[in-house]
């Protein structure tokens, strides 16, 4: 949904359309679930802080500025809500199967990452590593590679400004590089130029 | 560029950011230099895998109905109780502002005293206490001697005041004596002696 039409919907909204905000709710779920989920780790808990985000956005719909997308609006405030239940629990542990990624690109690249037994090694390695990130650093990264946020909306999301979510980044791909094994560079080498390794 | 120069880019790199000269010498030197190409494909390598979306668990299919089941419903026991709680807050606050008054209205107060203007005839000993009828007495000395000058004519009509008081119980007056506490006391001339001047 682009961010005229998400704006029309709050606008209906607000003069009290209910079928407006169940479009905007059936629009963002999927999206706002994943983002809580891979913060949270917990489907039970991500859909109760899915549902209260959508509920606390409705209940302050009036303070929603158009000049800002939905979508951070909306993130941000599930986003203080997940670090409200993170700060009451222990960190959980990885329980996805990254093997089961679906590719949902069409270049050749998530092609390949979704059929060689190299690739879903790879994606298995990659993700365990980024799950040992702090939660800002995760959620930085997940904004950042997922939601395909920049900087500025990243700080808007977290509160914070723009250069602290650089840094950030920073932080987090350097532990990234302290985490992965120097053989994923080659792998990554292999998988995206398969000629050139067959020929080295 | 040298790997120290090439490895403060990384991150510039890796958001899109390198243009120009620089970018065509960051190229030259990944080519060159093993290490800082796998440094950057390894980084690479996470930001393809990150983009992919990992299968979070699947949201509920109620989901939506659940959201706007809860942004329909009213809140009635949430503003029943800050209602109540208002009424209540108002009417304690009320009690408390009659009762200050009337407490200072009837306990705090100063007794009251007795108008210099009444008759000592009409004083009723027994409804007095003894403050007020020894500031009566003052007040009155006071009035009577500064409004007429002549000493001897006012402290007549002082002591035929005061002896028209019907005292009872231990109380004693002694007009003479309050007269004495109230005026300055006279220092006792010198004698004469026939050492001035003007003696024989």
């Amino acid at each position: 949904m682009n961010k005229d039409d998400a704006a029309k919907l709050v606008a209906r909204t607000r003069q009290g359309d209910a079928g407006a905000f169940r479009q905007l709710v059936d629009a963002y779920k999927d999206r706002l679930y994943a983002f809580i989920w891979r913060i949270v780790r917990d489907h039970h808990e991500a859909e109760e802080v899915a549902q209260e985000s959508f509920v606390k956005a409705f209940e302050a719909l009036d303070s929603y500025s158009p000049k800002f997308a939905f979508s951070t609006w909306l993130y941000t405030i599930g986003y203080r809500l997940c670090l409200n239940r993170m700060r009451k629990r222990r960190p959980q542990s990885c329980d996805v199967n990254y093997d089961q990624v679906a590719a949902t690109d069409d270049n050749d690249v998530a092609v390949e990452l979704a059929n060689s037994e190299a690739a879903r090694k790879l994606r298995t390695e990659i993700w365990q590593a980024v799950e040992q990130l702090t939660d800002v650093q995760k959620t930085a990264v997940v904004l950042f590679y997922q939601e395909g946020q920049g900087c500025h909306e990243i700080g808007r999301i977290m509160g914070i400004p723009a250069v602290t979510v650089k840094s950030h980044l920073h932080r987090a791909r350097a532990k990234l590089r302290e985490l992965l094994s120097p053989e994923v560079a080659e792998e990554w080498t292999t998988i995206k130029f398969p000629g050139a390794a067959r020929s080295a | 560029m040298n790997c120290q120069e090439f490895e403060q880019l990384i991150d510039a790199h890796l958001d899109g950011e390198l243009a120009g000269t620089i970018r065509l010498e960051f190229d030259a030197h990944r080519v060159h230099c093993t290490r800082c190409e796998h440094a950057v494909t390894l980084l690479e390598a996470v930001a393809t895998v990150a983009s992919t979306r990992p299968p979070a668990p699947a949201l509920s299919d109620d989901f939506t109905a659940r959201v706007m089941a809860r942004v329909a419903a009213p809140a009635p026991t949430l503003r029943t109780v800050k209602y109540r709680g208002t009424r209540i807050a108002l009417v304690a606050g009320g009690l408390f502002q009659a009762a200050a008054v009337l407490l200072i209205t009837f306990v705090l107060r100063e007794p009251a005293g007795i108008p210099v203007e009444t008759s000592p005839e009409k004083i009723d000993l027994a409804s007095v206490t003894p403050n007020a009828l020894q500031k009566y007495i003052y007040d009155l000395s006071a009035r009577e001697l500064a409004a007429q000058g002549d000493f001897g004519a006012q402290f007549l009509e002082l002591k035929r005041a005061a002896m028209n008081i019907n005292l009872t119980g231990d109380v004693l007056v002694d007009p003479i004596g309050i007269l004495q506490a109230v005026l300055p006391v006279n220092p006792a001339e010198p004698e004469p002696t026939g050492a001035n001047q003007y003696s024989f």
